[in-house]
């Protein structure tokens, strides 16, 4: 099933994960874009269907809610950045809650990541949050020193979301 | 579940070998066709494969002599599982048009 | 509390003059009212033909808040079924999709075939043997039909035929969805998401608001999404196609205008586009299109465009994005949403489309985004006390007479139906809207408001 890491890797990755999501609730997603991720980056997040047990956990292989490259995701940086991106202004607060991180080892300096993901959202006054749950699978590619993100699969345990958009980072 | 490791995005799949194929999709809504399966005795021989559509999946039996062949639900091979062999003596001597006259009750 | 009956008397009042009464973005007995007499008696937007390609492939959709399941049966005849088991009313069917030729209900073991026909039930002889199974068999919706594709149902027997509820619409839904023989096709199941806003706000905006693009998706233009500029996006039709149904539509002057021809999509697709479907006029209409944006009342919208998720790779491309708005309660929308392309695409332009759309008119799409953040302090103020206390009126009084720059085309000046308007600095199209909406919401059973604007 998996091929161990040393403590050592793994303490580097929970590290890497903790880091990121400072980097996401703090809204310092320039930063985390061109520190962590790399530029033949897939971001995806696939849609989910509900199915009979048979055929599995529902999730399409072909159609996404997102489905980033290093290009489009600059481009979602760049709006945010923009003084006119109304989805993010005043900006959602927003926390990032990683826990049960698998790592193994993939041959090549990758790294096979699983995380649990637990996003906290409020908008404005808002009392009552949004919540979205689900699982990202993560391939980070070591070079020159450092972590990158290669690839995210993002599994969210929703078939429809009930956030009223996708203007965040998973 | 494993997802596939690849960048490229397939949709509505089985849409020309190459890239640059401007195909179109056949009539009748299969999108994927498992590779056959063969079972044949001296009389005759049937091709099965599992086939795809957009929303599920069903079991085609091909009879390669004809050129027919059926798709066959789930619901439907759970019934044909149900028969007794008379039953498809039956559906012969239906097709050859020399069923034996019965009463029909309800 | 206000009534539904005070509110649309506001309206009936007040439309003319460009007021619309904000409680009927949040009141409940307005909502209450609309299930039944728009969501029970409208054509409403099911999904697309491509979606039940095969025999026994089926899908869970909604006609108000209530599901059906759209199959093709065995026959290959389309049947909208209400997803109740006529024994005890439990939901037969409860994945999403699936392909099948006969449905099993879980609770007593009903067994019904996919035209929705009562076929058995475990031990009938002692259960009900002498029990006629006519009559027993999954309720229908009164009709069905599809255009281009588009599978429409209603639940009205006294409704008009599909094309005629569509009226002038038709002509317009040809620019985008009649190019070719081989038509267009969904790819893959909709996306769903809710939003805590009322569903009107969403058709509206498809009606034709193209006034907002400057300053809610100002955003898109800084990056480069977007290949026409705000103000020139602004000179062009808004088209009340018939009553209810309206469309914002630019094109070119001509055919050798620089820019996007045929909404933008590739060139190498436009070249198999012809007459087989539509004709020579309307294929030129086409030919020299970019944007349409419109809603089929009440609830389905359509948005064909030249569209980037990444403008510093990828020029604009054409995409096609089809939705509805759901309703879920006076102050909730589930939206559906899925994006076409014709048949005949190569593998990359499909991918190419789909990025596009996917990246810009979806939930997390740069221009989807940011509308729901308006829409949902809508139905605030639209469920609000202060709104009923001061009796608030929304304005929708741009390009009335008097009021912009806006001015009425000559009919012999228009190659398609509809009342048409140049420069888009007016909301005579969303005034369409709720014009037929007042109609409908107070209209007696059986009756029919016109559907056409003779006289």
């Amino acid at each position: 099933m998996s091929v161990s890491v040393t403590s050592e890797t793994y303490a580097e990755v929970v590290q890497w994960l903790h880091d990121e999501s400072e980097l996401l609730d703090d809204g310092r997603e320039r930063e985390w874009l061109e520190e962590m991720v790399s530029p033949d980056v897939v971001y995806q997040l696939p849609l989910r269907q509900t199915v009979e047990r048979a055929r599995g956990d529902g999730f399409t292989r072909e159609t996404f809610h997102l489905d980033e490259t290093y290009g489009s995701l600059e481009a979602r940086v760049m709006r945010n950045e923009t003084a006119y991106a109304w989805a993010e202004d005043p900006p959602s607060r927003l926390r990032h809650f990683v826990t049960n991180v698998r790592v193994d080892e993939a041959g090549d300096d990758r790294l096979r990541v699983r995380s649990n993901l637990l996003i906290f959202r409020t908008r404005q006054d808002q009392t009552s949050p949004q919540l979205l749950s689900g699982e990202r699978r993560d391939e980070l590619i070591r070079g020159e020193g450092r972590l990158r993100l290669a690839r995210r699969t993002i599994l969210l345990d929703h078939t429809v979301i009930g956030t009223h958009n996708l203007s965040i980072f998973f | 579940m494993d997802l596939e490791l690849t960048g490229r995005v397939a949709l509505g799949g089985g849409r020309g070998d190459r890239d640059e194929e401007r195909a179109v999709n056949s009539q009748d809504g299969v999108i994927k066709r498992s590779e056959p399966l063969g079972i044949g005795n001296e009389f005759t021989g049937v091709e099965v494969r599992k086939v795809w559509t957009r929303q599920g999946e069903r079991l085609e039996i091909a009879l390669p002599k004809t050129g027919r062949s059926i798709l066959l639900d789930p619901m439907q091979l759970e019934i044909l599982i149900a028969q007794e062999p008379e039953k498809f003596t039956e559906l012969f001597a239906c097709e050859l048009g020399s069923e034996e006259e019965r009463e029909s009750y309800e | 509390m206000q009534t539904a009956d005070d509110l649309l008397r506001q309206l009936g009042d007040g439309l003319d003059s460009g007021e619309v009464p904000a409680g009927l973005f949040g009141n409940a007995d307005v909502y209450r009212q609309e299930l039944r007499r728009l969501f029970g008696r409208c054509w409403v937007f099911i999904g697309h033909e491509s979606e039940l390609e095969a025999k026994g492939d089926y899908v869970l959709r909604k006609i108000g808040e209530d599901k059906f399941i759209a199959v093709r049966d065995e026959r290959g005849e389309i049947n909208v079924l209400f997803d109740a088991c006529r024994h005890r009313g439990v939901q037969v069917c409860r994945a999403d999709s699936g392909n099948t030729s006969h449905f099993r209900c879980p609770y007593h073991g009903w067994i019904y075939d996919t035209a929705g026909n009562l076929v058995g039930a475990p031990l009938w002889r002692n259960a009900f043997k002498g029990m006629d199974k006519g009559g027993n068999g999954l309720a229908r919706a009164a009709k069905v039909d599809s255009y281009h594709g588009l599978l429409f149902a209603t639940l009205d027997p006294s409704a008009p035929s599909l094309p005629e509820y569509l009226g002038g619409m038709t002509w317009y839904l040809d620019l985008l969805f009649g190019l070719n023989e081989h038509g267009v096709e969904v790819m893959g199941p909709p996306q769903r998401f809710v939003i805590d806003a009322n569903w009107k706000s969403g058709a509206e905006n498809f009606c034709g608001d193209d006034y907002h693009l400057g300053t809610l998706h100002r955003s898109v233009w800084e990056i480069g999404a977007f290949p026409i500029p705000f103000a020139a996006n602004m000179m062009g039709y808004h088209v009340q196609a018939s009553p209810g149904h309206s469309l914002s539509f630019s094109m070119a002057e001509s055919a050798e205008e620089p820019g996007p021809r045929f909404f933008g999509f590739p060139d190498a697709l436009a070249e198999t586009f012809d007459t087989s479907r539509i004709s020579e006029r309307q294929l030129d209409v086409a030919r020299r299109s970019r944007v349409l944006v419109g809603n089929i009342f009440p609830n389905f919208s359509i948005l064909a465009l030249p569209m980037t998720e990444d403008g510093g790779n990828h020029p604009p491309v054409g995409i096609i994005t089809i939705r509805t708005w759901q309703p879920l309660g006076p102050g909730q929308v589930e939206v559906w949403n899925w994006f076409c392309c014709y048949k005949n695409v190569t593998a990359t332009e499909r991918e190419r489309a789909y990025k596009a759309g996917l990246g810009t008119f979806s939930m997390g799409g740069s221009f989807e985004m940011d509308d729901a953040e308006p829409w949902i302090t809508i139905g605030r103020t639209g469920r609000s006390v202060a709104a009923e206390a001061t009796g608030f009126k929304l304005n929708y009084q741009m390009g009335m007479e008097g009021i912009g720059i806006s001015r009425p085309v000559d009919p012999d000046e228009w190659p398609g139906p509809g009342i048409v308007r140049w420069s888009r600095y007016e909301e005579g199209v969303q005034r369409n809207l709720f014009r037929f909406y007042e109609r409908m919401m107070t209209a007696e059973p059986g009756e029919w408001p016109a559907l056409r604007f003779d006289g």
